[in-house]
């Protein structure tokens, strides 16, 4: 049974917008929903309504709400590239981190932030994490190609390879960082949306809007895709090309979402998997929905995140691990009754 | 239609299939037949390019390689033996990805699956989910995608159908092979991978037997297909009797 499209999309949007709410007004310091939202008005228009102190402003504009923003769009970016991977892979159990596109990324950024000088790191981290990001992805898809195409299999297995040398580079490098930065990076590499700068979330913000763009004008391809590739070829679609595009679209959102919140596990797993469930696996409905969903997913695992164990906070990656790991165990066995593994 | 001259396939130095020439118009049934391993496939990947080869294929006196990607899509289908879809289309959605190369307004679109979902006598399991269906349900409602991407083809089309008949019951064989003869009649060419010789013998106007990559005999199925060349290809001797409607049959 499926449910209608714009109804799931109208309720995500609805719970999107109340989760964001509930994510300005939520932290440490306890402040009412319509003080938050006004105080967030007055900061857009220049207006005067909320009755709210200055350093109260200050936590609401300038901690709250880029979190709120870079949570939702991390989110979406992670939870898209996960259902373009498993369609490009025709395996449901494929996310972004499979293919070497996050541990590449992490490599990366890691080095950025023990190498780089302090008045760069905003920058260099980024950068890094995206152009390493996207060397392991070419490295992999270099690996796997073969006369006949890419083999999913080498790809898969090579993504496993490289993340573990990934970790151990990381490894390796923790060893010469600094207690400060060490910090950071262990904070970093559980996933965490402390971080959020306004460079983050315009790139972030940029980053979604091309990939969306993108991946939608090819969403009849990849449905295409999942029929197998020679079938998608006989419909007339360029099939390598095509697989190279969307390589490189992941590993530039991965990339950005990777530089500013560290790995976070399973959102684009199990994102896609939800929303496939609710309105079928044609790609032109899941793309936009697993955005969306995946938006609201991590902005409320980070609240949840927040408000755990106040004053302090538990790195996301961990919330979404401890929801996505039962569920990819669930989709195994599941998988495993169907007689695919 | 179709013209295939000096086709070599070769797969880490073993040639797999070598071909001098072969020619298939537009309202021709050719069955390909041969033993395992003849190099059935190879042929039919080969023609449509899904295999590396040497030497020319020609669609409509034009080289396969300089036809544009949508219109040689609308020209040429290819029916797999078996469906790798795992994903839980619905079988009508499964037929629609056939339009991807077509331009039809949706509705247009509608009516069509409509059309060619009931020539493969699959209507009935449109609402159903593809991973759901039987072997032989999949392969029909593959078929149906298949008509639908071929349906809006300015020249005759040809067809490729590799086993179609492998998955199916004995009523839905005949159905198949009888459909497959009326699109012939619409000016389809058809060239199917067979294993069973008397749908050859009954639904077939050509054949070609290959061995060892090699064509071996090439005609008419009732002036080819017989015990001698049987017994040589296939190491078999089947007998031969007439029905009392005067049709060969083997057995």
């Amino acid at each position: 049974m499926r449910a209608s499209a714009p109804g799931v999309a109208l309720l995500l949007m609805l719970g999107l917008v109340m989760s964001a709410v509930l994510s300005i007004a939520t932290g440490p310091l306890a402040l009412s929903s319509v003080d938050s939202l006004l105080a967030l008005l007055d900061h857009l228009f220049d207006w005067q309504l909320a009755q709210l102190q200055d350093y109260q402003r200050a936590v609401v504009v300038d901690l709250r709400v880029p979190r709120t923003l870079l949570a939702m769009l991390t989110g979406a970016l992670l939870a898209q590239c996960g259902a373009v991977m498993q369609g490009l892979f025709r395996n449901p159990l494929a996310d972004p981190g499979i293919i070497g596109v996050s541990s590449g990324a992490a490599v990366g950024a890691v080095l950025a932030i023990v190498m780089a000088p302090l008045a760069w790191v905003a920058w260099a981290t980024p950068v890094a994490a995206f152009t390493t990001g996207l060397l392991t992805t070419l490295a992999v898809y270099a690996l796997a190609r073969t006369a006949n195409g890419t083999s999913v299999t080498i790809l898969l297995l090579a993504g496993v390879a490289l993340a573990a040398f990934a970790g151990s580079a990381i490894g390796l490098m923790s060893y010469f960082a600094s207690d400060q930065d060490l910090r950071s990076l262990s904070l970093w590499q559980m996933g965490s949306l402390t971080s959020a700068s306004s460079t983050g979330i315009v790139l972030s913000a940029l980053a979604l809007l091309m990939t969306a763009f993108q991946f939608q004008r090819r969403a009849a391809a990849l449905n295409a895709l999942l029929l197998g590739e020679a079938e998608a070829r006989h419909l007339g679609i360029r099939v390598e090309r095509l697989k190279l595009e969307l390589i490189l679209l992941t590993a530039l959102a991965v990339g950005i979402a990777v530089a500013n919140t560290g790995v976070i596990g399973f959102v684009g797993l199990v994102v896609p998997h939800i929303v496939r469930m609710l309105v079928g696996p044609d790609h032109k409905r899941l793309l936009p929905l697993a955005a969306v969903s995946g938006a609201l997913m991590l902005l409320l695992a980070d609240t949840l995140a927040r408000v755990l164990v106040p004053p302090a906070e538990i790195p996301v990656g961990i919330i979404t691990a401890l929801i996505g790991a039962p569920f990819f165990l669930a989709l195994l066995l599941k998988q495993r009754k169907l007689g695919k593994l | 239609m179709l013209r295939i001259e000096n086709l070599t396939c070769e797969a880490d130095g073993k040639a797999l299939l070598s071909l001098d020439t072969l020619a298939v118009d537009a309202g021709e049934t050719l069955a390909i037949l041969g033993p395992n391993g003849a190099g059935k496939s190879t042929l039919l990947k080969a023609i449509c390019g899904d295999c590396r080869h040497r030497g020319q294929v020609e669609l409509h006196g034009c080289d396969r390689l300089d036809w544009c990607a949508d219109r040689l899509a609308r020209h040429l289908g290819v029916l797999p033996q078996a469906s790798q879809l795992t994903f839980p289309f619905l079988a009508e959605e499964v037929v629609a990805l056939g339009s991807i190369p077509l331009k039809l307004s949706q509705r247009a679109v509608r009516e069509e699956i409509t059309r060619v979902m009931a020539l493969c006598d699959c209507l009935h399991l449109r609402e159903r989910s593809f991973p759901t269906l039987s072997g032989g349900e999949k392969q029909r409602v593959q078929l149906a995608r298949v008509l639908l991407q071929l349906s809006q083809a300015e020249q005759p089309p040809l067809l490729l159908l590799d086993e179609p008949t492998s998955a199916q019951d004995l009523g839905h064989q005949h159905h198949l092979l009888t459909l497959i003869n009326t699109l012939a009649e619409e000016g389809y060419a058809v060239i199917s991978i067979l294993h069973d010789l008397n749908h050859t013998l009954h639904y077939c106007k050509r054949c070609l037997i290959l061995e060892a990559g090699r064509p071996r005999f090439e005609g008419k199925p009732d002036e080819v297909l017989a015990p001698d060349s049987i017994g040589q290809v296939w190491n078999y001797r089947p007998t031969f009797g007439w029905l009392q409607d005067d049709r060969l049959v083997m057995a």
